[in-house]
């Protein structure tokens, strides 16, 4: 096998590269998770991966598990409030398999999404500016402190 | 990445669970009482118990109404308004169940609702 086309002799040079098999090609867990994240993120209805607080990068909310020719993937994210979850969470776990199987190439043996919370619009103070005129809360907190607003101001 | 989707849903070979946590349930229920009621999501309390092996949803929440001296003023402030409180939150039971149940794909048995308060706002007659 070895001996056919290669003269076994101390010192002369490597084998013809298609003989080689040897040396292992390993990826690792959080490169498979970041791919994993960035498919996952662009399924319409996740706000961020994770349980929340505002992390958006880096592997946060997912974790990746990998073998010999498989990995198992568990995503944690926070949904936007008004999208179906278990709609948006089958988005996810077959966007992650698409991505996970044709970019990294291990086989995906399973997905398992978890909706750790939903945001609710105007729960965060992100937006202080005009105080969202478009959201039907912020009219209505708008219009019940507007009186006293008024007066103290104007 | 589109075509392998497809590829992917037809032959239904996607393996895994989801699951919605608590918190994810508390914020959907929240939401939906505050849309259907109009009042903050914070002023919305919600809990969680058996109903038979359904979900029973309890909300307890303040609700908007007119201010009194409007209603004084014009009684047709109250039908703008959707009506008396009891009829109100009465048919807002079956819309909030829907609302819950269809967003988070949960088996609802029930929802309970307490009134807690009102809160007296003013908004646009004219819708």
């Amino acid at each position: 096998m070895d001996g056919q086309n290669v003269p076994l002799m101390a010192g002369s040079i490597q084998p013809p590269i298609a003989a080689v098999r040897s040396g292992r090609t390993v990826i690792s867990e959080s490169a498979v998770a970041k791919v994993a994240g960035l498919a996952a993120r662009t399924v319409p209805g996740v706000r961020t991966l994770g349980s929340g607080s505002g992390r958006s990068l880096g592997t946060a909310g997912v974790h990746a598990e990998v073998g010999a020719t498989q990995t198992a993937v568990d995503v944690k994210l926070v949904a936007e409030y008004g999208t179906e979850l278990q709609q948006m969470a089958d988005g996810v776990r077959a966007a992650v398999y698409v991505a996970v199987e044709n970019l990294v190439g291990l086989s995906v043996s399973e997905v398992n999404v978890e909706v750790t919370d939903v945001h609710l619009p105007d729960s965060a103070p992100e937006k202080l500016l005009g105080r969202s005129r478009h959201s039907a809360f912020a009219e209505r907190a708008a219009a019940a402190y507007r009186p006293a607003e008024n007066g103290g101001q104007l | 990445m589109t075509g392998g989707t497809a590829r992917h849903r037809e032959s239904g070979s996607l393996t895994g669970h989801n699951r919605i946590s608590t918190q994810a349930l508390t914020s959907v229920a929240r939401g939906a009482a505050a849309e259907i009621f109009d009042v903050q999501p914070a002023d919305v309390r919600v809990s969680f118990a058996d109903d038979g092996g359904l979900l029973a949803l309890s909300l307890s929440l303040p609700l908007g109404i007119p201010p009194l001296a409007a209603v004084v003023r014009d009684p047709g402030r109250v039908p703008a308004y959707g009506g008396p409180i009891w009829s109100r939150a009465v048919q807002a039971k079956a819309m909030i169940l829907d609302r819950v149940s269809g967003l988070t794909g949960s088996g609802l048995g029930r929802v309970n609702i307490r009134i807690t308060g009102v809160r007296a706002t003013e908004r646009s007659r004219v819708r």
